[in-house]
């Protein structure tokens, strides 16, 4: 067998990616994994994860000559000291914006697995029935039902902590035992509990870190520093949970620097042969061979390689003849929602540092509630002691100052909301001929904005929290929002949609593309609509659903 | 230090100190990991020409710095003030906090735009007053006179309609000397931050400890 030919390619080895290569794999498939950014090794390359806050010679901040570096990432927090070599580099791979749109990426081995906030809650079927609902868009082709095992099936492996809530609107997942809210939140959510007819409730955040020990990963030592990598392998990434099990199989080719530009398609049996890839550091391009592909490049980066596909039968790319490649595209908005003071407990403080906080669960335009906007929101909060930073005026100087700095100050509780960004086809994104990033190839353009629905749902999101503190007991209460441009919510979705129909879907229920069914599509961009609930556990859970039908149908030589 | 204060509440500090010491005794240096055999995979190459980012081990300030000699003794002497040496930790000046602010001043942000003159006008005023009030250059004044010039200035909502540029002029002074010296190793140690370091196992503290902080 000749070297480059494989049961199946995965291109990205981010979230998705992972779990591709790891069913796949599992499933005894000799696959490869195509990566376009460098290595990162578990643990060992995780390079600032034990140093002191001070050994940053800017304390983890940015400095004057990155901002002129990155006038991308420096939009919002990701750009920083302690984590920066696992950001895009703006001048290696620029982007071009008809309206703007913040893009935050990672393109290196674990892809932004590396990096996520690592919340993860399950959609429910008020998400999956939504359009068909509001007669929005195009129906979801599959419900929560089909979706319920898969979403067991990941919890299990990659580990999600959390506590059983018996919400319809946010199922429990398969729980390890959740990471409890401190004195202030615990108080908060019995005082809430009375309030708003128990509609609104304050539950400990879902997420992806261990609380028990799984094989090779410790559980969470509560640093909160899990950006920089896990030397405990206490959080889900591509590196600590599906990349180990997929190299176990012994199927696995992992290649990084192979930057995947082209779907190879055959238009006779109307079928993907394979991928093509520039290989980075000697600029060579190969040409891959695989019975399926699995793309799992990022939604807009999985988009962009749809585009530049099959163009000898569809100029706009593989999966254009519904006309919605790259339109569609969704976020989550944020970056709105209120705080507070909390009396009464000056004298607990905080111990260690939970890389979490709490979550408020979608209640608005559910069960019989109904606003002036379609979809809601949740949130995402904490509440913590105030440091030496509070730098109260009364302080005075000297001894008594420093005397005073060193007490924990008030205790403040806080969150953002997290709202749903309907599918809108005018928003998009498309190739940009014109200007072309390092290696020669053309650029995304993004053409998104926000819409009426969303900016009307934005008041609700500062009011509603600010009733809420008020109900918990907060005081000097205090609503923000801090303007929001799509894509800063780091949830890019929707560019190649899946439905129920061919003419107006990209992707079917198997997440296969529909003009070429060996081509799987199963990040971000197969999203239908958005949810308002963090979106990497269902990428998750639909790539291990199509890898297990694509397996199947391999074996019915369906592909 | 006279003046208006209010008494900081919390609990004492050396029982919090205490605490944090539990913590960091149960902490042992081997880190607890074990990788399943993936340090072989990746090939460790780049591919030639690739932008490396800014050098951040090695500080270097890309700006000029703005204040004077005279400036920066005066400001010398204003942290060492502010945050004095004691038992547990140094002055300000011992970890740098001028030469911070200096470079704080001196930089090019926007955000930052109004410090320069802030301070140095600021500065002045010390100056004089130190000469209007006893005659002398502030930095070579008796502690009790030093002590009489910032009480007026120290606390911003109670500095008289005169002083209230300077009051204002402490204010961002005190904060930055602040910022300088608790983030570092020194002043972190002062928090009684633990910081970072590896467990091999987690030992929770003991049933009283965390009785007494309330959180059992
Ligand atoms: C700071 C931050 C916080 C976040 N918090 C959360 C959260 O709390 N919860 C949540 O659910 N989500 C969160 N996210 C989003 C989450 O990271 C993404 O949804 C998730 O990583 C998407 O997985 P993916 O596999 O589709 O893409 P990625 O993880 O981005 O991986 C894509 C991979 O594909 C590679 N690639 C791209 N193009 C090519 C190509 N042409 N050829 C070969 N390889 C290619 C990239 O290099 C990368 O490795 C957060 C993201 C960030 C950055
Ligand atoms: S907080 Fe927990 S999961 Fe995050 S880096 Fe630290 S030990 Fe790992």
């Amino acid at each position: 067998m000749n070297n480059n030919v494989y049961d199946a390619i995965v291109v990205g080895s981010g979230i998705s990616g992972g779990w591709a290569a790891k069913e796949l794999t599992e499933k005894g498939l000799k696959v490869l994994l195509l990566e376009r950014g460098k290595n990162v090794e578990h643990v060992t390359d995780y390079k600032n994860a034990t140093k002191a806050p001070w050994d940053y010679p800017h304390r983890g901040g940015r400095t004057w000559a990155q901002e002129q570096l990155y006038p991308k990432l420096k939009r919002d927090y990701p750009l920083n000291e302690k984590n920066l070599d696992w950001w895009v580099k703006d001048w290696e791979s620029p982007y071009t914006e008809s309206r703007r749109f913040d893009w935050f990426r990672g393109y290196h081995l674990g892809g932004r697995s590396l990096m996520w906030g690592r919340h993860s809650y399950r959609l429910s079927d008020y998400d999956f029935e939504a359009n068909a609902r509001d007669g929005i868009a195009v129906d979801w082709p599959i419900r929560y039902a089909d979706l319920e095992p898969w979403y067991a099936h990941v919890e299990k492996h990659a580990g999600i902590q959390g506590s059983y809530e018996n919400l319809p609107q946010l199922p429990d997942s398969v729980f390890q035992p959740a990471m409890p809210l401190n004195c202030v939140e615990e108080k908060a959510a019995s005082n809430l509990a009375g309030a708003f007819g128990g509609k609104r409730k304050i539950i400990p955040a879902r997420t992806a870190n261990l609380t028990q020990a799984l094989p090779g990963r410790a559980p969470c030592q509560f640093r909160n520093a899990c950006w920089l990598g896990c030397p405990y392998g206490a959080y889900f990434s591509t590196q600590s949970s599906t990349l180990p099990a997929a190299v176990a199989t012994g199927n696995l080719t992992l290649l990084t620097w192979q930057i995947v530009n082209e779907i190879t398609y055959d238009r006779d049996t109307k079928r993907a042969t394979g991928v093509r890839a520039l290989d980075a550091v000697t600029g060579e391009t190969i040409d891959f061979k695989a019975r399926i592909v699995f793309v799992c490049a990022s939604a807009v980066n999985s988009t962009w390689l749809l585009m530049r596909s099959a163009t000898d039968v569809w100029p706009d790319g593989l999966g254009s003849s519904s006309g919605e490649l790259g339109h569609n595209l969704m976020d989550h908005h944020l970056r709105v929602g209120a705080s507070g003071r909390m009396d009464g407990f000056d004298d607990k403080d905080l111990f260690g540092r939970r890389p979490g906080g709490f979550y408020v669960p979608r209640y608005r335009n559910l069960f019989g509630d109904k606003r002036d906007y379609l979809r809601g929101f949740g949130y995402q909060g904490s509440a913590s002691r105030q440091g030496w930073q509070r730098g109260i005026r009364e302080l005075g100087v000297g001894a008594e100052f420093k005397d005073a700095l060193v007490q924990p100050g008030e205790w403040r509780i806080g969150s953002s909301g997290f709202g749903e960004i309907l599918p809108d086809h005018s928003n998009r994104v498309s190739l940009n001929h014109g200007v072309v990033d390092k290696w020669g190839f053309p650029v995304i353009n993004f053409d998104a904005a926000m819409g009426e629905n969303e900016l009307a749902m934005r008041k609700d999101m500062a009011n509603d929290f600010a009733e809420i503190l008020e109900a918990a007991g907060a005081k000097d209460v205090h609503t923000y929002d801090n303007e929001f441009h799509p894509g800063a919510g780091i949830h890019e979705m929707g560019t190649a949609r899946m439905g129920r129909d061919p003419k107006s879907s990209v992707l079917n229920e198997w997440n296969q593309v529909w003009d070429a069914p060996n081509v799987f599509v199963t990040d971000g961009a197969c999203m239908t609509s958005a949810g308002c609930q963090n979106p990497s556990l269902t990428y998750m859970a639909l790539t291990a659903r199509a890898a297990d039908h694509a397996v199947a149908e391999l074996k019915r030589n369906n592909l | 230090m006279s003046g208006p204060q209010k008494k900081p509440t919390g609990a004492p500090r050396l029982a919090r100190r205490r605490v944090l010491q539990l913590i960091a005794a149960a902490a042992t240096a081997p880190v607890f990991w074990s990788a399943p055999g993936i340090a072989t995979m990746g090939i460790k190459r780049g591919p030639a020409g690739t932008a490396t980012d800014p050098d951040l081990i090695n500080p270097n300030i890309p700006w000029e710095l703005q204040l004077t000699d005279a400036e920066r003794l005066l400001l010398e002497v204003l942290c060492d003030i502010i945050i004095p040496a004691d038992e547990k930790s140094p002055a300000a000046s011992a970890i740098g906090a001028h030469d911070f602010i200096d470079e704080w001043v001196s930089a090019p942000y926007d955000t930052m735009a109004g410090d320069l003159d802030r301070i140095r006008n600021g500065l002045a005023w010390l100056e004089a007053e130190s000469a209007r009030r006893f005659d002398g250059e502030f930095a070579q004044l008796e502690p009790a006179q030093q002590t009489a010039i910032c009480d007026d200035i120290c606390h911003p909502p109670a500095a008289k309609p005169e002083h209230a540029e300077a009051a204002w002029f402490f204010d961002r002074v005190r904060m930055l000397t602040a910022m300088a010296f608790y983030t570092t190793r020194e002043g972190m140690n002062d928090v009684g931050y633990v910081g970072n370091v590896p467990l091999d196992r987690w030992n929770p503290p003991p049933a009283a400890a965390l009785k007494h902080v309330g959180l059992k």
